[in-house]
């Protein structure tokens, strides 16, 4: 079954959409805080080339480098529509259009894995 | 590992309560925007505000947005004279408390907004938690 790496890709999706959208939520929340910079995820495409690349250990001594699920998620200062005296550069139409991409990415993903569990059963059952 | 949908509306609920806090702080600066001393020549009502602060709660592994402080307003009170007021003092002015009313419906308007804003993000986490229940759901 290791050609069936779909639900592996679709959890790994979700759990980045997961994490996303609570940064997103974050930077809303402070919208209104003094010296806040909005935050936002490496795109999922990095994260998942990333992933691909995971070194082999062959020697206990050897440095294991994290697989990509939460550490690669570093968040990375963006660049935002504008900044207030403040220090505040969050724009909450920014974020919310970034939400609504998040939602119906989610919303498509789940689609799919629910849509290949179908097959899945479909083909299991004769 | 908490799921950070989970996480995401617990920070959405705090940033509520953050902009509930401030819109009861504009409220009592509204409701008071002319209450003057009692005694003659006294300080009237001065205006209130408030400090969001980003603190990083260590249960959840996220930054929740807190009260930092309620401040006083240092701007100087608006001067009248109207020596027939209880207020007034010896050369017959009053001091009216430092609130704009147009400021404080500006900052209404923005808390308002953000309100919103905070509220938009807890609906749609709660929604993609759904989405992902529903999957156990049929088939």
């Amino acid at each position: 079954m290791s050609d069936l790496y779909l639900f592996n890709i679709a959890s790994q999706r979700s759990h980045w959409l997961s994490l996303r959208q609570e940064t997103i939520t974050s930077n809303i929340a402070h919208a209104n805080t003094p010296g806040y910079a909005a935050r936002d995820l490496q795109p999922f495409e990095s994260v998942l080339q990333s992933s691909h690349l995971a070194m082999q250990t062959s020697d206990p001594g050897h440095i294991v480098q994290s697989s990509g699920t939460l550490e690669t998620l570093a968040e990375a200062e963006q660049e935002g529509w504008h900044t207030y005296d403040s220090g505040n550069s969050v724009s909450i139409e920014k974020e919310l259009v970034k939400a609504g991409d998040v939602n119906s990415a989610f919303a498509l993903n789940n689609s799919v894995v629910k849509s290949f569990h179908r097959m899945l059963l479909t083909s299991a059952k004769g | 590992m908490i799921d950070p949908l989970n996480v995401s509306q617990k920070i959405a609920a705090a940033g509520l309560d953050v902009q509930s806090h401030r819109m009861r702080i504009i409220a009592e600066n509204m409701a008071n925007a002319q209450s003057t001393a009692s005694t003659p020549g006294g300080d009237p009502y001065r205006r209130k505000t408030i400090v969001f602060s980003n603190d990083f709660n260590e249960a959840l592994g996220a930054n929740l947005v807190g009260v930092e402080q309620i401040g006083n307003d240092q701007t100087p009170f608006r001067v009248e004279r109207n020596p027939s007021h209880p207020a007034a003092d010896a050369n017959g002015n009053v001091k009216y408390p430092n609130v704009n009313i147009l400021v404080e419906m500006a900052d209404m308007r923005e808390a308002n907004r953000s309100y919103e804003a905070n509220l938009q993000m807890m609906k749609q986490s709660r929604a993609m938690v759904l989405s992902t229940v529903d999957l156990l759901r049929s088939t």
